[in-house]
């Protein structure tokens, strides 16, 4: 079990949290729109929870850049199921 | 007359932007910053240049990573590669920085981040080749650096309009044009920078600010006619207080506080430690935008939104971060987050850009600082009772019209850029404040000295005794409004305790981390 969770650690995420600006990867209707293209809004309306290793790895891989703002955070719903694959030891070379 | 009415105005305006903030700096001073010392604002300083020859330019000291003991190896405190540092610079009034110099590091080992390494016996008459774990080998002169393992660089751009949108160019090496400056070593030591053999102090800190001081680059910034300076580096720290004393509800006696005989009553707890510090000056015709000779200044720092640690890290990558830069760390004005920005709002003030600086209102109107020092050392000791602190708030958010108001409303170090420097032997350390007596300005005073805080901030200012007296309520007239108005407030600690140079950068080279002796006391 140790290894498992020294596994999962792998994948350890600190994000800086932005309290400021625009959501540059937000939908118009206030939603994040996610690495596969779907979004967090719900169809009745609701918020889904975003996974956070999602939301980390597209925000390096697809969002660094010196003339982006950040992304907003309050607004989303985070959740963290210590995925296994979320960072492959690939992502680091 | 014009000109009494103008020194007027500048010294009511800084007294009054000072009273706002008190006692400490801004070292560690919001909780999420004391995570990320590494991008941590701790002071900032705008003023003409006071060298000599120099009149015609201004410089800006914007301080870092505060607290360094000297002694704080391996690593001592390189920049961080992974963070943007910034000086912002407003000239057109609009609380919008119009002119921004950005900075960016790059640290990497000798050997392709391999490092040095020595030859060490397997025991069977080979040897193999082994990484040592310092940042040098060797003795380290200003003509050999052939012994450093870490080698520190930096870039610097200018960005005019908006810091993250606007267009930036490389700033270079005035002699040969390279786009790469190297930022020195810290000083680590009295060996390091003497003689393996016979390690003395004395001429390692003759050989120290030698080495440091061949990084000091004239530089082509794009846009401006007249090269500029630009240096990075280690420095002792250049603020002074009584920091342990002033947290601890201001833990002295009344009577040494209250006693202006007693400004440098008790050693400056901060002598010790060093800073890094980051100083560019800038020809000020290349500051400024047609007529309007005010500016505001201020520094941030800024980090990638998404940091993901790696599991295997390595010296090059400990850590994959990404996203769009994410401001940290804002520094204007000496003291706000500190003491006037509840701390609750601390991250925020952090986060926060001076456009949108009204949001902070109430901690300007409404100061808590006056009402603690009152319940602290009532009750002869009490806070002004005037509410609320409209004259703050002009002067805090606006400067003073006439004198450095620049029609900005905003947080931020203003400067009139046509106010001439005060040599550096003339210069009063109450700044502006040395202007009034009792309430009421005297140009005639001894010491009055408008070209200094808060009309811009010099090195030798201490903001500390300055703003505390304000907040007291120093510029009042009455003892009505201000019933300790003229009590001489200070923290026991005198800024000119500090030795700064006369020349750029001006900040003075730190102490070695050890002695040659065996000691690493500094």
């Amino acid at each position: 079990m140790s290894a498992l969770r020294a596994f999962f650690c792998a994948g350890a995420l600190a994000l800086v949290v932005s309290g400021c600006n625009r959501g540059g990867n937000n939908t118009e209707d206030g939603g994040y729109k996610l690495p596969d293209g779907g979004t967090t809004n719900n169809p009745d309306g609701g918020m889904s929870e975003l996974e956070i290793t999602d939301f980390a790895k597209d925000l390096i891989l697809n969002h660094t850049a010196d003339n982006n703002l950040p992304e907003t955070t309050e607004d989303k719903t985070f959740k963290d199921s210590e995925s296994s694959s979320g960072f492959p030891s690939s992502f680091f070379q | 007359m014009k000109s009494k009415m103008r020194l007027g105005g500048i010294a009511a305006g800084a007294l009054a932007m000072a009273s706002i903030a008190s006692f400490a700096s801004s070292h560690r001073e919001a909780p999420f910053i004391t995570k990320n010392p590494k991008v941590d604002s701790t002071d900032f300083y705008m003023f003409r240049s006071y060298e000599t020859g120099r009149a015609a330019f201004t410089t800006f000291i914007a301080n870092y990573q505060p607290f360094q003991d000297p002694m704080g190896g391996p690593n001592y405190f390189s920049m961080d590669p992974e963070a943007l540092y910034e000086i912002h610079i407003d000239n057109n009034n609009d609380a919008m920085e119009d002119l921004t110099f950005q900075f960016r590091f790059n640290n990497t080992l000798a050997n392709s981040n391999n490092g040095v390494a020595l030859p060490i016996s397997k025991g069977d008459g080979g040897t193999v080749d082994v990484a040592i774990p310092l940042i040098n080998a060797g003795v380290i002169t200003a003509a050999d650096q052939s012994k450093l393992n870490l080698a520190e660089t930096y870039t610097v751009k200018v960005v005019r309009n908006n810091r993250r949108t606007g267009t930036a160019e490389d700033v270079t090496n005035a002699a040969g044009g390279s786009k790469v400056f190297t930022k020195p070593v810290d000083f680590i030591g009295a060996k390091s920078f003497s003689s393996l053999t016979a390690p003395d102090r004395a001429a390692a800190v003759t050989a120290y600010a030698a080495y440091a001081n061949q990084y000091i680059y004239n530089v082509n910034i794009p846009g401006c006619a007249t090269p500029g300076k630009v240096f990075v580096g280690q420095r002792a720290e250049s603020f002074a207080v009584n920091l342990g004393t002033v947290f601890d509800l201001v833990d002295a006696p009344a009577g040494v506080i209250t006693n202006n005989a007693q400004r440098n009553a008790v050693p400056n707890p901060m002598a010790d430690k060093s800073i890094t510090s980051i100083a560019v000056e800038v020809p000020t015709t290349c500051l400024v935008q047609g007529t309007q000779k005010i500016i505001g200044g201020w520094q941030t720092a800024s980090v990638r939104q998404a940091r993901v640690i790696n599991p295997a890290a390595t010296y090059a990558r400990p850590s994959r971060e990404g996203g769009a830069w994410v401001q940290v760390s804002r520094l204007g004005m000496p003291l706000v987050n500190e003491i006037v920005i509840g701390l609750k709002d601390k991250d925020r003030w952090n986060s926060s850009e001076p456009k949108d600086d009204t949001q902070f209102l109430t901690y300007v109107t409404n100061p808590t600082l006056p009402a603690l020092i009152e319940v602290l050392f009532g009750p002869t000791v009490k806070a002004p009772t005037k509410f609320p602190r409209a004259d703050l708030v002009a002067a805090f958010l606006t400067g003073v019209p006439n004198v450095n108001a620049n029609g900005a409303t905003a947080e931020y170090v203003r400067l009139n850029t046509d106010l001439p420097a005060t040599a550096a032997g003339s210069q009063n350390p109450l700044g502006a404040a040395g202007c009034f007596v009792n309430g009421v300005l005297n140009t005639m005073a001894a010491g009055c000295d408008v070209a200094g805080f808060p009309n811009g901030r010099r090195p030798i200012d201490d903001v500390v005794d300055i703003e505390l007296r304000v907040a007291m309520g120093y510029l009042y007239t009455n003892d009505t409004d201000a019933p300790s108005r003229n009590v001489a407030f200070h923290d026991a600690v005198a800024q000119e305790g500090v030795t700064f140079a006369t020349t750029f950068p001006y900040v003075g080279a730190p102490k070695p981390g050890a002695n040659g002796d065996g000691t690493s006391t500094p």
